[in-house]
């Protein structure tokens, strides 16, 4: 082949690629966005006879210990259903005996551990419906079950709710509920809350970004424009974390801002997105909860409810009453279909 | 025109050609899901009946929520018996659409809080979207080709409902030439006989759509899928016994209601392919107003008796007296 074919070769490739990254959107800064980092959850079955990584024991397997492992002199080591030794049946007086416990058995149920924000209260969705809720310790530690569970795919989802009121972005994962054992997925680390001070801000005044995560973690801030802005900020006792953002180098127009949260090598996903302006005067943000988008019924949250609403209308002619909903809560295109329900589940709450 | 000094060899061209343009390719795949078939076995006989299970992959970091598949399979080969949508990860928005005529399959759903792909360590393959029931009809041809449309897609999880990247892996079916004759219990039908579990629990809700009052519920049944929901509603006689006012009736959520049926008790029935129920009972969300209460009637009519009995009573005693 010539110079000068091999030259046009090269040059229609280059322009190819061009055009079709363009057509198919670079998803480098989407990738920022959208990070769902699950590098911190484990699971563990417990009821299957094998001891793993945060179990005493797990129903015959007693990890090699016995009675005489407690301090007591005799008698029968065994595992209760939550894998973790039972001496109820170990004596102190008399009689040999050691080890070799009586096979537990467990309810098919799902335990969830892990760190949301210091006395917050956190909503497990089982199949995206309500499931249970809990209170987080001081330390932000929080541990739940779901027992009578049958087997078969589920689809869990977590959230934290803080004093104020905000919650976190929805922590979601599928997983196999084995039949007789107790699955333990342990590791959950919640995302921070956020928020921000002033819907509008007036171009050169700090903004405070600020939210409820686990005590004296490391917040990375995030603060998206045409080029994306970062700080770093630790949260205190009470897990709160307060930063301020000097917005002289942003454009005017809208901007919106994320955090997440790393603890001990342990790292959250992102936040919620929390949306602010820039311009030529400031407007303080009303400190009133404003419920999300897709809440079709006024309750401030998105569940089952809303999707039953939305799904009336799917793909049906819109009434005038509805019309103004959907261009309020939905993607105001007139009609339903995927695309709002895609932002409903966006917005779920349970 | 004479050669300049410096050339760029050719092969030094055709490298850089290659790499970039595959960087170009890697770029534009980076994020992705991809919609596949499974099925047990590669080949069925005639007469058979076997599932085909539609999944999803996502690519790590793509999170995605919404789902709509069209799948297409040859309808003179294959006729579509049954759609499960147990241990779908899916909400689905409206029954799945078995168009025989055309040889469709329809569904859509949302995953809400969005899906990123299996966990590490999860004991199952827990990115199932359902599962299309197939019966062999006849062997015309070798090969049945079930594959996706090109109008299936995908939604990213971003609170715009923006298209994810979407690759298909179609399935190919081989057609055996011997026919079943007698078709021993199919995975299918084994799966129904095995299936002893009710639906799960649930709380239906009345909810206000345009001013008119509607019913709304949603089971799940890990085992064979839900089959449908019927809906019966009652009242209470003067005895406090709940007698029937209809029967109960095949609906789909949300089911409308009068307004009168906010007085009465609802019961909801959820059933599975396998025949198991669960009944939910509703109760009246609106008192009976007063006098449509003929308990309360009956215990002014009794008060009205008794006090005309000693009324009387009294009279008759005063004529003795005197």
């Amino acid at each position: 082949m010539s110079q000068n074919k091999f030259r046009l070769l090269f040059t229609l490739v280059i322009f190819t690629g061009i055009i079709g990254s363009c057509l198919t959107p670079f998803n480098f800064v989407y990738a920022a966005i959208n990070t769902n980092i699950n590098a911190t959850v484990r699971i563990t079955i417990c009821g299957n006879n094998i001891k793993e990584t945060g179990e005493d024991c797990d129903g015959t397997d007693l990890a090699g210990k016995n009675c005489l492992d407690f301090g007591f002199t005799g008698g029968t080591l065994q595992c209760l259903p939550s894998c973790d030794f039972d001496t109820s049946n170990c004596t102190t007086g008399g009689g040999g005996g050691g080890g070799g416990g009586v096979p537990s058995l467990s309810p098919t149920a799902v335990r969830l551990s892990g760190k949301a924000y210091p006395l917050s209260k956190v909503s497990v969705l089982k199949d995206g419906q309500l499931a249970i809720t809990t209170i987080a310790g001081p330390d932000a530690n929080f541990n739940v079950s779901i027992e009578g569970l049958s087997a078969g795919n589920y689809m869990f989802a977590v959230y934290g709710e803080d004093d104020a009121g905000r919650r976190s972005s929805l922590f979601t994962f599928p997983i196999y509920i084995t039949p007789g054992v107790t699955t333990n997925i342990s590791g959950i680390f919640l995302p921070p809350t956020i928020d921000v001070d002033k819907t509008q801000v007036k171009k050169g005044d700090n903004i405070n970004i600020f939210g409820k995560s686990t005590p004296d973690s490391d917040i990375s801030i995030v603060v998206q424009s045409d080029q994306e802005y970062s700080g770093k900020i630790k949260s205190d006792a009470n897990g709160i974390y307060l930063y301020k953002f000097d917005t002289t180098p942003l454009d005017f127009g809208d901007h919106y801002t994320k955090s997440k949260a790393a603890l001990n090598g342990d790292l959250t996903s992102y936040s919620k997105v929390v949306s602010f302006a820039v311009g030529t005067k400031t407007v303080l943000k009303t400190s009133k909860i404003t419920c999300p988008k897709a809440d079709l019924n006024g309750d401030c949250r998105v569940n089952l409810v809303d999707f039953s609403v939305a799904a009336y209308w799917y793909k049906r002619p819109l009434s005038a009453s509805f019309k103004s909903l959907e261009t309020e809560r939905l993607n105001g295109d007139g009609k339903v279909d995927l695309v709002d329900f895609s932002i409903m589940a966006y917005y779920w709450t349970g | 025109m004479p050669n300049s000094k410096f050339q760029i060899p050719n092969s030094i061209i055709l490298f850089l050609t290659i790499a970039i343009g595959s960087l170009f390719v890697v770029i534009a795949g980076v994020h992705a899901a991809e919609l596949y078939l499974e099925s047990s076995q590669p080949e069925y006989a005639p007469n058979e009946t076997f599932s085909v299970d539609i999944r999803l992959n996502v690519i790590p970091p793509e999170d995605i929520n919404a789902v709509e598949v069209y799948l297409s399979f040859p309808k003179d080969i294959l006729e579509a018996v049954d759609f499960s949508t147990a241990n779908s990860i899916l909400t689905f928005i409206k029954n799945p659409v078995i168009n025989q005529q055309n040889g469709l399959i329809n569904f859509s759903g949302i995953v809400p809080g969005g899906y990123t792909g299996r966990l590490i360590g999860d004991p199952g393959k827990s990115n199932l979207l359902g599962k299309a029931i197939f019966k062999v009809e006849k062997q015309e041809k070798e090969t049945a080709l079930i594959n996706f449309l090109a109008n299936s897609q995908v939604l990213l999880n971003d609170g715009k409902g923006t298209k994810a990247n979407l690759t298909f892996v179609p399935l190919e079916i081989q057609i055996s030439k011997q026919e079943v004759v007698f078709n021993p219990l199919n995975e299918w039908e084994k799966a129904k006989e095995e299936d002893k579990i009710p639906p799960e629990e649930f709380k239906p809700e009345i909810v206000k759509i345009d001013d008119k009052y509607f019913l709304v519920f949603n089971s799940q049944d890990k085992q064979s899928g839900i089959d449908r929901y019927e809906i019966q509603t009652l009242k209470e006689t003067l005895l406090g016994q709940l007698v029937p006012v209809t029967n109960f009736e095949k609906g789909e959520s949300p089911y409308p209601l009068d307004e009168s049926d906010l007085t009465k008790t609802i019961k909801v029935k959820a059933i599975d392919k396998a025949g198991n129920k669960r009944i939910v009972t509703l109760n009246p969300q609106v008192p009976i107003k007063w006098y449509k209460n003929y308990w309360l009637w009956g215990i002014i009519i009794i008060l009205v008796i008794l006090g005309l009995i000693i009324w009387r009573l009294f009279k008759l005693k005063q004529r003795f007296q005197k």
